[in-house]
């Protein structure tokens, strides 16, 4: 029996797919949901003769890994397939489209190819690029967040998170393909104070794939204990000394930020997912297996400051 | 620059600061771009140990964090990639900073090669 999120033999033409009322990505309840809406919409044949109209009608919320990693599926299509791939319909529920365009993530989503994409580093939160702008990021998040200095360490976390991505998500560096990674950030505040947000997402072979790659002992390894062990000091994929110290830098601004027990670093990849918290000075690692596969990797910090 | 005569050769102790590479290192490899560790450690800082120099190297001033992969390709690949030993570079290459986690965080990975060639040396006497 064919998958029915399965769409890859549609003929060309339009078709409507209807966004759950939640995507979400760290509630359980809704995550699966927001998972397999991703997977119908990356199903559909990649090519200029399919029109995909995403109707956000029922939306009702949305979180800051799920709206990025939306930005990066989107803009992706826009960019190397076709301009005119996505169409959207808003959503119905007022305060829900206020924030869809308030937040940017409109002008983020519409149609204008790589003069949008530049055009969103003048102004957005929402942005898109390759290894070549990385510093260009940095001082654009320590000026458009206003959160002032920005949590210890993040820029460096954020630095190496960049580099990995250049050098093992899409087979090796990418320096000569526009668009490598997408990002978004948010400040916001709940019950535990103000907090800053920062997501990045690729859409490359994913962390797991890399570790079964290079690692016999994890070939058959479930993708959620590949990123526990992608996570591990010392651990990479090239097996060169002195590398893998990456995910000690990613991990920092959490272990740093000891005031701040509501901290946290979220990794999905694949089909794993990775939780990281620092709570009362003992790290906490908490790994689960999605049942629906993201493709490629996201990362993000929640710092409170 | 501090000239000392020892015979023929004139050591020199140069100061060399992070930040007139770039104000923004970032990366491991040339391939990262702009301001790489490996370029660093290649053009600055190799050229000028290879003739008998000591160093002290200026991390502070520039615009952001320092991350591992630079440090460690700039500093601690001196040992792993360029010959020089562990207890050369303590002695000839000497880091100023107003940030001691930088600081320390390159001893870690100093340290790190030592400990990794002392094993080298327990696997080829053992």
């Amino acid at each position: 029996m064919s998958n029915p999120e399965d769409f890859s033999n549609s003929p060309a033409g339009s078709y409507t797919i209807h966004s759950p009322p939640n995507l979400c990505l760290y509630n359980g309840q809704y995550r699966e949901n927001t998972l397999r809406f991703y997977t119908a919409v990356e199903s559909y044949p990649k090519t200029e003769h399919h029109f995909i109209r995403l109707d956000f009608s029922d939306l009702e919320y949305i979180s800051a890994a799920a709206v990025t990693y939306l930005f990066a599926m989107v803009t992706a299509m826009q960019i190397y397939i076709s301009n005119n791939y996505y169409s959207f319909k808003l959503p119905k529920n007022r305060k829900t489209k206020e924030l869809f365009i308030g937040s940017g993530l409109h002008v983020a989503l519409k149609k204008g190819g790589m003069r949008k994409v530049k055009s969103l580093w003048n102004e957005s939160q929402f942005l898109c690029g390759n290894n070549k702008e990385v510093s260009k990021f940095v001082n654009i998040l320590k000026k458009r967040s206003n959160v002032s200095p920005l949590p210890q360490n993040l820029s460096s976390a954020i630095r190496e998170t960049f580099l990995n991505i250049n050098h093992h998500a899409y087979f090796g560096p990418s320096n000569l393909v526009d668009i490598t990674w997408w990002c978004y950030f948010s400040t916001d505040s709940d019950s535990n104070g103000d907090f800053i947000s920062a997501v990045i997402v690729d859409r490359g072979m994913g962390i797991p794939e890399s570790i079964k790659r290079a690692f016999m002992s994890y070939n058959q390894a479930r993708d959620s204990k590949c990123l526990e062990y992608a996570m591990q000091a010392t651990v990479t994929s090239t097996k060169e000394k002195g590398r893998g110290k990456g995910s000690e830098n990613i991990k920092r601004p959490i272990l740093l930020n000891k005031l701040a027990t509501h901290d946290r670093l979220l990794i999905m990849s694949g089909e794993g997912c990775y939780r990281y918290k620092q709570t009362n000075l003992s790290e906490s690692i908490d790994v689960n297996e999605l049942k629906n596969r993201l493709r490629g990797t996201l990362v993000e910090w929640k710092l409170y400051y | 620059m501090e000239a000392l005569l020892l015979g023929d050769t004139a050591m020199a102790e140069v100061n060399l600061n992070v930040r007139d590479y770039s104000k923004d290192p970032f990366g491991r490899y040339k391939t990262d771009g702009e301001g790489n560790g490996e370029e660093y450690r290649i053009d600055y800082l190799v050229p000028e140990l290879k003739k008998g120099n000591s160093l002290i190297i200026d991390l502070d001033g520039i615009n952001d964090e320092y991350g591992s992969s630079f440090l460690v390709e700039a500093f601690a690949n001196l040992i792993r990639k360029e010959g020089f030993k562990y207890e050369e570079i303590k002695c000839r290459v000497k880091f100023r900073s107003k940030n001691t986690d930088w600081l320390e965080e390159i001893d870690y990975y100093l340290d790190e090669v030592k400990k990794e060639n002392q094993g080298r040396i327990l696997l080829n006497n053992g």
